[in-house]
């Protein structure tokens, strides 16, 4: 009767091995983050000196500081903020649709064992369909207008958080609802207080997912069908033939989706403060 | 006050029923604390369960002053075994204990009063602000007592809510529902597979047979109302109290009825030797766990 719970609190939450649970959030500790900085000037160091080698071509990669260059020039453009602040709309309302959508027919198809073993098989055939595989659907439908941005970005991170809000009212604690329905929570209050927190979680994941995925469909979008923003920019800059643009304007893509990620991350972190992957050792 | 009168409980699953509750009838009165043991297995939960509200008896009723019970009770608290999976982790101490209050749409000043009542009576008026996970076991299921005072109920519930704390812990907290039941002047239901836990706490113990379940016996426990860890359960009239329970549990685990006719009770001892008061040692550290996996209660029953 002496090895008891107490010696270890920090257990307690019935929370699990949450999928947010993957990865450490902590910040990198200096050593990690000094190696951080010494591999990208490394990685750069390497991009300058190749095209300076015979073995690549200049044209087909120009060196880091000509494509740093360039986007420093072009970041100085009005064009430039408006592709960005263009694909950054396209995104966002995108995401906020699935967003929406996900976690209102999650909640409300997860909470329904019946529904959701209804739905299961329809899901499981629509959700692997790739999104780029509907372009000429969305070119059909709306032309190179927003909705056929959107319908492409929608449909990409639907799925990711939905599946994730599936998960996370699933992963709802039989003795906490008990518990809820005990005090006299009713339906709407166990679905605010307890369903809720419970797949948040789960939720953010998705999010964290469907940000990323959605980005690429912007950008896809944009590229493919011409609606403008900064894949419109890349597609303009490879038909003029500038390699040095083309470069850049990948590399901005990317710092896009570096600022994505990390900014979901902070949301999360944020969010789940009280969650078992993101508040670490408990004090006593 | 709360009466439970032939209630009785088979679940259905597969193709084929159990019968976990048989027949039981008791009553307690108004301001009771009346503690119900029982071999493991034997059904407790299934019955706080129904007792709760929270799981619709096959036949039989439960009635709390004459109304029947058949949803959670505005006047009635639980306290689970499983204090971590019972406590909210994203609410700070103060917020679990405020929720239901919330929910019953109490004024902001009077939930205040009953929050910190309540946190005072358990010892936790400092960690108001802190998380549950922050804390230790004990504490954490003094948080889940704090809730239970708060809501002010006239019926408590306790589902075995001491099996999953060292014995210190457990002693001390033996000793604060003693107190919370006098100043509270509440009805106290307390399930417990331990036959000391329930005479030191009980003013009466109801044994429960094995599955399917009766009322076995009912002991009145004469011991003074001034209770002490070390001299009641030192005085001679405990340890004859405490045989008397072992008894009736021995012989409910073979099989013998009240009235002598369980006859499914027979080999109901499943071959768990003898009734230790830590037989459920595997259910220890369920109320700390956490993971997939559920606690292993006497039924995987519908909720």
């Amino acid at each position: 009767m002496t090895a008891a719970p107490a010696a270890r609190p920090a257990a307690g939450t019935g929370a699990g091995p949450g999928p947010a649970a993957a990865a450490p959030r902590r910040p990198l500790p200096g050593r990690d983050a000094l190696l951080g900085v010494a591999g990208g000037a490394a990685f750069l160091l390497v991009w300058e000196a190749v095209p300076r080698t015979p073995a690549v071509s200049a044209d087909h990669l120009p060196p880091a500081s000509e494509v740093l260059a360039t986007l420093a020039a072009r970041s100085a453009t009005g064009a430039f903020w408006s592709a960005v602040g263009a694909t950054v709309s396209a995104w966002a309302l995108g995401l906020a649709i699935a967003f929406a959508a996900a976690v209102a027919l999650g909640l409300a198809i997860g909470s329904v064992p019946a529904l959701r073993a209804a739905t299961a098989s329809t899901v499981e055939f629509l959700r692997p369909i790739p999104s780029v595989a509907l372009i000429p659907l969305a070119i059909l439908m709306y032309g190179s207008d927003l909705r056929s941005t959107l319908l492409l970005v929608v449909y990409a991170s639907f799925w990711q958080i939905y599946i994730q809000v599936l998960y996370g009212v699933a992963d709802l604690d039989p003795v906490a609802e008990q518990t809820a329905r005990a005090y006299g929570l009713g339906r709407w209050a166990r679905l605010r207080h307890l369903v809720w927190p419970t797949a948040l979680p789960y939720l953010l994941t998705g999010v964290r997912l469907g940000a990323a995925v959605a980005l690429i469909l912007t950008i896809t979008a944009q590229l493919t069908i011409g609606t403008p923003g900064l894949g419109q920019e890349i597609s303009v800059a490879q038909s003029s033939g500038a390699a040095p643009l083309v470069y850049a304007l990948i590399v901005a893509t990317g710092l896009l989706g570096v600022a994505v990620n990390t900014g979901v991350r902070a949301v999360e972190r944020r969010l789940l403060r009280w969650h078992s992957s993101v508040r670490g050792e408990a004090a006593v | 006050m709360l009466d439970v009168d032939g209630l009785r409980k088979t679940y259905s699953g597969r193709g084929r029923e159990v019968e976990a509750v048989r027949d039981l009838t008791f009553r307690l009165g108004e301001g009771e604390l009346a503690c119900l043991v029982g071999p493991s297995g034997c059904g407790k939960t299934t019955l706080l369960k129904c007792v709760s509200g929270l799981m619709r008896p096959t036949a039989g009723t439960v009635a709390l002053d004459g109304r029947p019970v058949t949803g959670p009770p505005p006047d009635m608290a639980v306290v689970f075994q499983e204090y971590g999976r019972s406590l909210f982790p994203w609410l700070t101490v103060r917020g679990n204990v405020e929720l239901p209050l919330k929910e019953k749409r109490l004024p902001k000043a009077r939930r205040r009063e009953l929050v910190d009542g309540a946190l005072e009576a358990v010892g936790l008026a400092h960690a108001g602000a802190r998380h549950p996970w922050e804390l230790s076991g004990g504490m954490q299921q003094r948080v889940a007592i704090a809730r239970a005072i708060a809501y002010e109920p006239r019926v408590l519930l306790m589902d075995e809510p001491f099996a999953a704390v060292d014995a210190q812990t457990r002693a001390d907290l033996e000793d604060l529902i003693r107190g919370l039941w006098k100043r509270f002047s509440m009805t106290v239901l307390f399930v417990t597979h331990d036959i000391d836990e329930a005479v030191y706490l009980g003013q009466r113990v109801i044994v429960l047979s094995a599955s399917p379940t009766v009322v076995q016996d009912d002991v009145r426990v004469d011991l003074p109302d001034e209770r002490d860890q070390l001299t009641t359960r030192s005085a001679p009239r405990f340890a004859e109290l405490r045989a008397q329970v072992y008894r009736e549990i021995q012989t409910a685990k073979n099989g013998g009825g009240p009235s002598g006719a369980d006859g499914a009770g027979t080999g109901g001892a499943e071959a768990d030797g003898a009734a230790d008061p830590d037989d459920p040692e595997a259910d220890k550290g369920t109320g700390g766990a956490d993971g997939p996996e559920r606690t292993p209660t006497t039924t995987g029953g519908p909720r």
